[in-house]
């Protein structure tokens, strides 16, 4: 019974500071086409994430890079935000790498659309 | 040239601890979950328990079997782990049922190649099912019986985005050769006329094989496409894992019949545990009879206890 409560304990609250992080949303999302070019792209991880080791690149269908520079946001530390050139209609690759706090590496490649 | 032990030793845990594996089989931007009826490509501090099992054998007429076994893996190095098995199964056929534990495994596995940007990870591991530790009538040996094994993991990420819903595609597999310690058993028997004669049975050496096959919605929503999907949706990974035993060498007894199953489920995967649920379909009558089910809950220590008792040995 003590094995049982100690183990439904350490599944209710799994120890956070340690794992990897995960993309859980960005802005413009995941494969998505928006209508107006954004300015910006946000990366919100499910964890805090280290500038070192970390990067974004946004590229364009021709393999030029379109993003200026990346930063972790100073409040939220599991948001990247990375700002964008003028983008014209088209699709757009991006590039990230994260690395969380306990040095667990993860990245991902996606596509948005910037529509005409 | 002779090498001293001390540099010996040093250059072993240069080897092992370079490179290190990550606390999860995350490979690049791929977590490969932990499989049922294949063991996964990668090494971690990890329990798996309980793993139940449900099944018809493939004796004539066929029993009905239950198994309710436990894993536990424990990294040495940053990529080397130690790992130990034992099961307990129940059996239960036309004269009555009987119970008891399976052969003791202990084996030790390496993940020596991680490549990120591919998602390609390999291991080998060699593994022991010791004799005398288990129940002779359910099965287990007198003898041991040594498989070395290569695993191996490969994820779509790597596809061109025009084949975008194909990248949450990732395959596993492993392939073990079982040599066991005794390449025959003789046993007095009485034969037909009642004289005394000799049983033998030959211990055939057996390639173990299998693979997955496997699609990630987690991936999907991360790399592919964010449809705004139910949490508890975008964590399943639906999966078909495919297990054989084909007989290669000393079959006179045995045969050479591959045996196996194939195994439709699903896998619910967070960063601390995750559950699998798989039917358990014979390949042909020899394999077993009618559609068994599997199931296994698996822990990920890294993420549930804290880093001191996790953290590899060396």
């Amino acid at each position: 019974m003590r094995i049982a409560t100690a183990l439904a304990l350490a599944l209710a609250a799994p120890n956070a500071a340690f794992g990897f992080a995960e993309l859980d949303r960005a802005e413009p999302r995941v494969g998505a086409t928006v209508a107006a070019p954004p300015s910006v792209l946000t990366l919100d991880f499910s964890e805090d994430v280290e500038h070192e080791g970390s990067s974004a690149q946004v590229r364009d269908r021709g393999g030029a890079r379109v993003d200026r520079d990346m930063r972790i946001d100073p409040r939220l530390h599991h948001r990247m935000i990375v700002r964008l050139k003028p983008l014209a209609p088209g699709e757009y690759t991006v590039v990230w790498r994260a690395r969380s706090h306990d040095g667990d590496d993860t990245q991902g490649r996606f596509v948005f659309t910037v529509g005409r | 040239m002779r090498i001293g032990f001390h540099s010996a030793c040093a250059f072993g845990v240069a080897l092992f601890a370079a490179g290190g594996a990550q606390a999860h089989c995350l490979v690049g931007g791929r977590m490969f979950p932990s499989t049922l009826a294949i063991d996964d490509p990668c090494v971690n501090d990890e329990i798996a328990f309980p793993a139940l099992a449900v099944f018809g054998t493939g004796d004539r007429p066929a029993n009905r079997e239950i198994d309710v076994s436990a894993h536990y893996a424990k990294r040495v190095f940053g990529n080397v782990a130690l790992m130990v098995d034992r099961g307990w199964t129940r059996l239960s056929t036309p004269g009555g049922a009987r119970a008891g534990f399976g052969a003791l495994e202990t084996g030790v596995k390496w993940q020596f190649l991680t490549l990120p940007d591919p998602e390609l990870v390999m291991s080998v591991g060699f593994f022991t099912e010791w004799g005398k530790t288990g129940k002779l009538s359910l099965g287990a040996e007198r003898f041991n019986t040594y498989t070395p094994t290569f695993f191996f993991g490969k994820g779509f990420g790597d596809l061109p985005t025009d084949l975008n819903f194909l990248r949450p595609f990732a395959v596993t597999g492993q392939v073990g050769y079982a040599i066991p310690g005794w390449r025959r058993t003789v046993a007095p028997a009485l034969d037909e006329s009642g004289a005394l004669a000799f049983d033998i049975d030959r211990h055939p050496r057996v390639l173990n094989w299998g693979f997955s096959v496997q699609y990630s919605m987690s991936y999907l929503r991360q790399h592919v496409r964010d449809f705004d999907l139910p949490t508890t949706v975008n964590r399943l990974i639906p999966i078909v894992e495919f297990n054989f035993k084909t007989p290669l060498a000393n079959t006179l007894t045995s045969g050479r019949r591959t045996l196996g199953t194939v195994n439709p489920g699903v896998v619910y995967a967070t960063k601390a545990w995750q559950f699998g649920v798989e039917a358990i379909v014979p390949i042909n009558r020899a394999s077993g009879k009618g559609v068994g089910v599997q199931a296994q809950l698996h822990l990920i220590l890294d993420e549930i206890l804290p880093p001191a008792l996790t953290r590899p040995l060396f």
